[in-house]
């Protein structure tokens, strides 16, 4: 059988349109659907200049360090609770360091404690 | 970016546009495909609906380009078939192509058209399946047989060799006398 006789053959099959009910059917299964991509995979949008802004940000928090660090409390002498016969009282040494990254907080927090002699 | 890339990039973000572009472009030949290979009009807009929603879910992953995309909705639509081949016999579907014949309109001018589709689906069945989709794509789609080859993921020497086969076969169902002589 040459084309010709194969195309005359199935113009009736051609000629086959979904009705408008299958149509309306295909929309609506469609309206339902979504991508599925695994989590990990997933992508949200971010404006330039914000993207930009939160990385320069990122870059500057930990670049810079120490310019964050804040010794919160100055050593300050612990009162004896009781008399004690011991000489030489004991002034403790309490600081705190930490490390903000903007919008997120604090990433890094270090705390001493030395106990010094005074004399 | 040219505007086909576009377009993908938008189906695979199932952007509505591109999703309403992408079913009013396949509908009719998604719904056809699966006509001819069972005959089963009600089912063949049902796995229509099924190979969209399909579509919509699976494009994130396709690979290459626009140019891949005929072939790719053509994959979705064998898998769709593949899972309902499963769950059917063959015989009972034959059946249904004769039921659709008999659902289309009677009147007398639409007889001669009854008679035509009917004699089409009978010599689509009288194919394997794996010719059937070739005929189906190379005649009634009338896709270049480059396309086909790339529709189905077969060598273009397999498109060619499956349909001189399915010449021959349909010579001697339809002409059995020529093929006799």
């Amino acid at each position: 059988m040459n084309d010709d006789e194969l195309k005359e053959l199935f113009e009736p099959l051609r000629t086959q349109e979904p009705t408008g009910e299958m149509r309306a059917a295909n929309r609506d299964a469609v309206l339902g659907a979504s991508p599925v991509t695994p989590w990990w995979r997933r992508t949200v949008e971010v404006p330039l200049p914000v993207a930009l802004a939160t990385a320069a940000g990122l870059v500057i928090a930990v670049s810079r360090p120490t310019a964050l660090s804040t010794p919160i409390a100055p050593a300050e002498s612990i009162p004896a609770v009781a008399p004690a016969p011991e000489p030489t009282p004991i002034a403790d040494s309490y600081v705190e360091s930490r490390q903000y990254l903007p919008g997120f907080g604090v990433v890094y927090r270090e705390v001493s404690y030395q106990p010094q002699e005074t004399r | 970016m040219s505007a086909d890339d576009a377009y993908l990039a938008d189906l695979r973000r199932a952007k509505p546009a591109a999703v309403e572009r992408l079913v009013a472009e396949y509908e009719g030949p998604l719904f056809r495909y699966f006509l001819a290979i069972h005959g089963d009009a009600n089912t063949a807009g049902e796995q229509s609906s099924e190979s969209f929603v399909e579509l919509v879910r699976a494009l994130p992953k396709m690979r290459g380009g626009a140019e891949q995309l005929r072939g790719f909705v053509y994959a979705v639509a064998r898998n769709v078939e593949r899972r309902r081949w499963r769950q059917r016999s063959s015989d009972r579907s034959l059946g249904v192509a004769a039921g659709y014949v008999s659902q289309l309109p009677r009147p007398d001018e639409a007889l001669e058209q009854r008679e035509q589709l009917e004699r089409a689906l009978s010599a689509l069945r009288g194919l394997n399946e794996a010719t059937r989709e070739v005929f189906v794509l190379a005649f009634v789609e009338q896709l270049p047989l480059a396309e086909v080859a790339r529709a189905l993921d077969m060598p273009l020497g397999t498109v060619k060799s499956r349909i001189h086969r399915g010449r021959q076969e349909l010579k001697a169902m339809l002409h059995p006398d020529e093929t006799e002589a």
